[in-house]
Parts: C-alpha cells; sequence; structure tokens
C-alpha cells in the first residue's frame, strides 16, 4: 500500500518536472517579449528619439553625422529587397521541384534530389554568406559591371538558395498528403498528369503551399549572416538590388560586432529594430501555422 | 495513366484538343527537371567553389594553429574546440529539455479546462520559437546569460569595468586594466601586454613572463586611503596625473590621489573555484563558453521538441493500450514503451538539431563570442571562438587571402557536419524496426 503511494508521488514528481519544462517555453517568449520591450521604451525615451521619427522619417544615420536620424524605412526596405530577390528564386522554383518530387520523379531520381535538398538544408548560413560574397557576386559583375561589391542582388539569391529546401519539403508533404482518390478521378476524366498536378492536386494542398512559403519568407527576413556578409552596411531606401543595401539583421551584427558603448543610442537603437524584426517574423509564423493548422485538419 | 480515353470538352472555356495537352504536359516536365536540376547544380557549384578555394591552406597545421593575422599561419584550433564546448553545453540541456516537453505535449494531454488552454498555447508557442530569428535569441542570452540582467553588477548594468586577472611565471599575480597589446610574433600573438593597474599604475608585461590571463569582471573598486578612509564603487577611471576618480553607487564621483592608497581590491562577480580549474564558475556569465551554449540550447530546443513529438506520435497506440491493459501507469508506459520506441526518431531529430547549433553564428556574435582567441576553453567560463564566427571573420577581411582561409574553414565545418549526419544515419537504421 504504501510502495504504491510512493510510486504514485513519485511519477507525480516526474509529471510535475516534464510540465517545468514545457513552461520553459512559454519563459522564453515571455523573455524575448519583455526583454524586448523593455529595451525598445529606452530607446524611445532618449530625447534624440521620437516615436514618430522611427515610424515616418524615411532616413537611417545612426552613426554618422553631428545629427541622428532613426526612421526604421530604409532598414525595413533593405530587408524587403533581399526577402523579395530571395522568394524570386526559393518559391516558383520551390514549388516546382516540389511537384516534380511527389508527382513526377521516377524512385531514381529522387534518391537523388531528396539528400541534394537535405544537403542544402543543413549547410550552416555562413556557408552561404561565403558562396554569396566569394563566388555569387563576382559571377553576376561578369554578366553586369555596375553591380557592386556588396549588393542586394547576390544576398537575396543566397538567401534563395538557403530558402528552397523548406519551400521544397514542406510543400512536398502538402502535395503528398493529397488522398490518391482526387487523383485517381480526375485521370479517369481523362486529365493528363499536367492537369492533375495543376488543376487538382495544388488547389488541394494550397493551404500547405502557403504556409510554406509563409515559413520560408520568414525565414528570409531573419536570415543574418548571409546579409551581413553580402549585402553591405549602407541602409538606404532603394528598390535597385544592384546596389548595396543594409537590412535590420545586418544592422545588428554591425552595432553588436561594433564598438558601440552599450548604454548609447545606437546601441539601444538595435534592440527597437530587434523588436520590429522580431514583430515582422512573428506575424509570418502565426498566419503560416495557422494555415497549417487548418490543412491538417482536412485530411486528418 | 495518360493513355485514358479521349473525353467530352469540360463544361467552360474552349475545348482544348488532347495534343495541345499532352505537349504542355511535356513541357511542364522539362520546367520541373530544369528546376530540380538547379538544386543539384548549385549545390555542386558551392562545394566545388569551396574546395577549389580552400585546399591550399587545409593541412594538419591548420587544426593545430590558433588565428593569425598571417593568412599562412591562420588556423582552426580555437574555433573548433571552442564550437564542441559551446555545442555540447547546448545539447546537454537542450536534448533533455526538449525531450520532456515532447512527452508532456503529446502523452499527457490534460483534461480540465485551464491545463487545457496551457498545454494548447504552449504548442502554438513552439511553432513560434521555432520562426524566431537566431539573433534575436543571441539578445536573449545577452540579457538573461551574460548579463543576468545585471542583478548582480555594478551601478550602472550595462557596464562592468573588465579586467585581466594575469599569473606570471615568477608566480606574482596581477589585477589590472588592459591598455594595449604590442608587437606581434610570428603567429601574429602579440608579444607584450601593457596593463594598468589603479594604484601601481602602468606596466609592461612581456609574453613570455605571463603564464595565463583571465578575464574577470570587477563588481565593485575597495580603496583603504593614507586618512583612513575607505571608498568603495562600482566604475574607476584613472588620469594620466595619477589621480583615481571613482563613482560610487549612489553616483558620486570621488576623487584621491592614487599615492594616498594603502589598500586595494575588488570585489569580483561571485565566484565559485579558481579561473584556472575546470569546474570554476562565477555569476554574470559574461560572454562564456556556458553562456554561448545556453543561448545554442534555446535556438534548437523548439527543433528539438517538433522532432520528438513526430517521433513519439508515429509509435503505434497498440502498444500503449496493451501496456496499459496490463496495468502499467501512464508514466511506465512512456517509460518503458513509448520512449525506446521513438528513441531512433528523437535520436535523429535531436543530431539534426546539435548540427544546426554548430553551424549558428549570429547568436554568438550576439552574445559574444571572440574571434582572436588563442586558447581552448578550459572550463565553461572561458571566453570562446566558434567556426562559423571564425569563418564570418575570415570571409569578410578584404585580403583575397583570407577569402581562402575562410574557405578551408568551411571545409572543416562541414566535415564535422557530414559525420554528425553520417551518425544520424546510421542510428536511425539501426534502431528503426517495425512496430506493428
Amino acid at each position: 500500500m504504501l510502495r504504491r503511494r510512493i510510486q504514485r508521488g513519485l511519477e507525480r514528481l516526474i509529471i510535475g518536472l516534464l510540465g517545468a519544462a514545457a513552461v520553459l517555453t512559454i519563459l522564453t517568449t515571455l523573455g524575448i517579449i519583455g526583454i524586448l520591450l523593455e529595451e525598445t521604451r529606452r530607446f524611445f525615451i532618449m530625447p534624440e528619439v521620437s516615436v514618430a521619427e522611427f515610424f515616418f522619417s524615411t532616413r537611417w544615420e545612426p552613426l554618422l553625422g553631428e545629427e541622428k536620424h532613426f526612421g526604421i524605412w530604409p532598414l525595413v526596405c533593405g530587408t524587403v529587397l533581399v526577402t523579395a530577390v530571395s522568394a524570386c528564386l526559393a518559391l516558383p522554383f520551390g514549388l516546382i521541384t516540389a511537384i516534380y518530387l511527389s508527382e513526377y520523379a521516377p524512385a531514381r531520381l529522387r534518391a537523388v534530389l531528396k539528400p541534394a535538398l537535405e544537403i542544402l538544408a543543413g549547410i550552416p548560413t555562413v556557408v552561404y554568406g561565403y558562396f554569396a560574397l566569394a563566388v555569387l557576386t563576382p559571377a553576376l559583375q561578369r554578366i553586369d559591371g555596375s553591380i557592386e561589391t556588396y549588393n542586394a542582388l547576390s544576398a537575396g539569391l543566397a538567401v534563395g538558395i538557403m530558402t528552397l529546401p523548406i519551400v521544397t519539403s514542406l510543400s512536398e508533404d502538402a502535395l503528398r498528403a493529397v488522398p490518391r482518390s482526387l487523383r485517381e478521378g480526375a485521370y479517369a476524366t481523362g486529365a493528363t498528369k499536367f492537369d492533375v498536378s495543376l488543376k487538382v492536386v495544388l488547389p488541394a494542398a494550397l493551404s500547405g503551399v502557403v504556409a510554406s512559403y509563409l515559413l520560408a519568407i520568414a525565414r528570409a527576413v531573419g536570415e543574418t549572416m548571409i546579409v551581413a556578409l553580402a549585402a553591405g552596411g549602407l541602409a538606404r531606401l532603394t528598390l535597385d538590388p544592384r546596389g548595396q543595401v543594409q537590412t535590420m539583421t545586418g544592422y545588428m551584427v554591425q552595432i553588436f560586432l561594433g564598438d558601440t558603448t552599450s548604454g548609447g543610442i545606437e546601441y539601444r537603437s538595435s534592440y527597437a529594430v530587434a523588436a520590429a524584426l522580431f514583430v515582422m517574423t512573428l506575424v509570418l509564423t502565426l498566419i503560416g501555422q495557422f494555415v497549417l493548422a487548418r490543412y491538417r485538419e482536412e485530411y486528418e | 495513366m495518360t493513355a485514358a480515353p479521349p473525353t467530352p470538352p469540360l463544361p467552360t472555356g474552349r475545348p482544348i484538343s488532347r495534343r495541345s495537352r499532352e505537349v504542355k504536359n511535356r513541357l511542364f516536365v522539362t520546367v520541373c527537371i530544369v528546376s530540380a536540376a538547379l538544386s543539384v547544380i548549385i549545390l555542386a557549384l558551392l562545394l566545388a567553389a569551396i574546395v577549389y578555394e580552400g585546399r591550399e591552406y587545409l593541412t594538419w597545421d591548420f587544426l593545430r594553429n590558433y588565428p593569425s593575422r598571417k593568412p599562412a599561419q591562420a588556423g582552426f584550433k580555437a574555433a573548433l574546440w571552442g564550437s564542441i564546448w559551446v555545442t555540447a553545453v547546448a545539447g546537454v540541456v537542450a536534448i533533455p529539455l526538449g525531450i520532456a516537453t515532447a512527452i508532456i505535449l503529446e502523452e499527457f494531454p490534460p483534461r480540465r479546462r485551464i491545463p487545457r488552454a496551457l498545454h494548447w498555447f504552449i504548442q502554438l508557442n513552439v511553432g513560434n520559437l521555432a520562426g524566431v530569428p537566431s539573433i534575436v535569441y543571441g539578445i536573449l542570452g545577452l540579457t538573461v546569460f551574460v548579463r543576468m540582467f545585471g542583478l548582480f553588477g555594478s551601478p550602472n548594468p550595462a557596464i562592468y569595468d573588465e579586467m585581466l586577472r594575469i599569473r606570471l611565471r615568477s608566480g606574482e599575480v596581477i589585477q589590472a586594466f588592459l591598455v594595449e597589446s604590442r608587437g606581434e610574433d610570428e603567429q601574429g600573438n602579440p608579444t607584450s601586454l601593457i596593463v594598468e593597474n589603479p594604484v601601481t599604475g602602468l606596466r609592461e608585461l612581456a609574453a613570455a613572463e605571463i603564464a595565463d590571463a583571465t578575464r574577470i569582471y570587477a563588481k565593485q573598486h575597495r580603496f583603504t586611503l593614507s586618512d583612513g578612509r575607505r571608498v568603495v564603487g562600482g566604475r574607476l577611471d584613472r588620469s594620466d596625473d595619477g589621480q583615481i576618480t571613482l563613482t560610487t553607487d549612489a553616483g558620486e564621483h570621488i576623487t584621491f590621489p592614487a599615492s594616498a592608497v594603502t589598500a586595494y581590491r575588488t570585489t569580483n562577480f561571485i565566484q565559485v573555484g579558481d579561473p584556472d580549474s575546470f569546474f570554476y564558475l562565477r555569476v554574470p556569465f559574461g560572454g562564456s563558453v556556458l553562456a554561448g551554449g545556453l543561448t545554442l540550447a534555446l535556438v534548437i530546443l523548439p527543433i528539438i521538441i517538433i522532432a520528438s513529438r513526430e517521433a513519439i506520435r508515429a509509435v503505434p497506440d497498440s502498444l500503449r493500450q496493451g501496456a496499459l491493459a496490463l496495468g502499467a501507469t501512464r508514466w511506465r508506459v512512456v517509460w518503458s514503451i513509448v520512449l525506446p520506441a521513438s528513441l531512433p526518431g528523437i535520436l535523429t531529430g535531436s543530431i539534426l538539431a546539435v548540427s544546426r547549433a554548430i553551424g549558428e553564428a549570429a547568436p554568438l556574435l550576439v552574445v559574444g563570442g571572440v574571434v582572436l582567441i588563442t586558447f581552448v576553453p578550459r572550463n565553461l567560463m572561458d571566453d570562446f571562438a566558434a567556426m562559423p564566427l571564425q569563418i564570418f571573420n575570415w570571409a569578410g577581411r578584404p585580403q583575397e587571402e583570407f577569402r581562402k582561409v575562410a574557405a578551408t574553414g568551411i571545409l572543416v565545418l562541414l566535415a564535422v557536419l557530414l559525420a554528425f549526419n553520417a551518425v544520424a544515419i546510421v542510428l536511425r537504421q539501426k534502431f528503426s524496426r517495425p512496430l506493428q
């Protein structure tokens, strides 16, 4: 009797400990939000900045000159530009590769393609940064002489290569989850494989594909080492990918690598940038999760 | 499949001939193959470029040397060992926590309303954490682990007086600020250090004299002056004419000449053990192996949770029900049935997560991984370099030669990752057996 009671108590204790581990994930989120909010508040109460300037000014000049400017738009613009370039590569090619893998590819080709994509997904981002800087940029400069040493184009392409496996593997999962009966019904009406893939399977798996797109874009927005190496360090409000831009993450790297004093305004500004970045990726992942949850309900 | 009999035209739009549809199909296959080939070509190109650039410096010396200002002598030793230390800490912390969270989420779904809401929220939250950019985790690690919210810190929590505790070969121990490092030897390391003790002033130490040096963080400086006054403060400045200015905890500045000091000592951050020993600990952690490892643990925790959940979910319910029917408790079922059955999947996921930690640079960059380091960490409180950070530093330098060194570093990094993934594949094949 007593032994059983001790045993039961022990099990409760173990389950309690497991629960504590789970609560840690919530503490992590609360910690991130709390720290970003507090440091951003400290940034905004500094006399040199105002909330209005942060959101409405188009000049980001925190380090140079007499008068400092903290308008976040040039950094957002850099991030959007790099992300857009990456999306142009990763989204279409990732999806087409996923369709090929799921609908067309013979087993032998799959056996080559899947590992190749897995390796691409496992390569550290700093390696892609090196690739952009040492391989892509010189190659692009040979095509178009007006491309600068640091530019948004090669950084964006490298980010695209990095996110391509994410799109492919998540989209392929979604495409494969489409029930066989749907395909067979379409074939029975005389559809070609092309018709089946694009007009039956793809629409049925659309929410999964959209989710993969959103997650890939979120990764691109938060990507740090590639842009820190290849995109440059000049915050500019431009849509020309040939020149250098600074992204939000790129600015944070510049600050944390540099010699700015930790109480200084430039240092604090990196927290405000981090908060903006966090909100952007959070919104993207939340929508992605929501879409994914809906798609799961449909087929399970 | 494609040889289906002709069908009546679709109800909307113009009728489309069978031939044009076949042509479209074939065109699409071509597009597909080109697109799929693209990723293989990129991978081949990337690997070829790195091997081509990196082959020149790939020697055993590269693994044996410390970083240097001369490309030909630059080595990876500090970065390799730093990465091993930091990743080991991350794995040891994150893997048990991740598995525990996955078990709670999958095996103990709560029935009452409030725990159920919490359960749902944790699930959502894990998905979101996986999407948080790693540099943001770096900021979390900087505040929580490196500085510990300034709870143990000086009046200004963001600024510590960083000093060196130098042990000389003669046995003398000096605590002083580093002013400058001078000279450059064969490896590009400084030949002498100029340090400044608040009381005794400047002193030049030849590299040959120094047995070792550790970074310490002075929490408070305590002076006893010749008139009997005792002065305690958190920040210290020494001017050239020998005047010491101390900022007290109340924020006032006290100035006195160094010659009036009869005793000086510092209170450092709470520490256990000797800085040279294996078990040395202190709070706050500073930019140490422990701080870096814990930060990386947070980065990979959601990945481990998601992978472990998938592995646990794949265990057939019949196994659980069989054990329950024999009278096993729920925990007993988890421990003896579910965990052994899902172990290959959990291990594979954990290894992939750890290999992600090996390649992460951004959080370590924020937490303060140092690049020019010429020692291998001895304990959890030592500064560290890391492979991806070192590569980042080399690749970002303007000299062409350092690009090649960066490529060599990438080769080593990729080799380590490959070894890890090979272990994952072997584990998956060795342990996976049919469960039904």
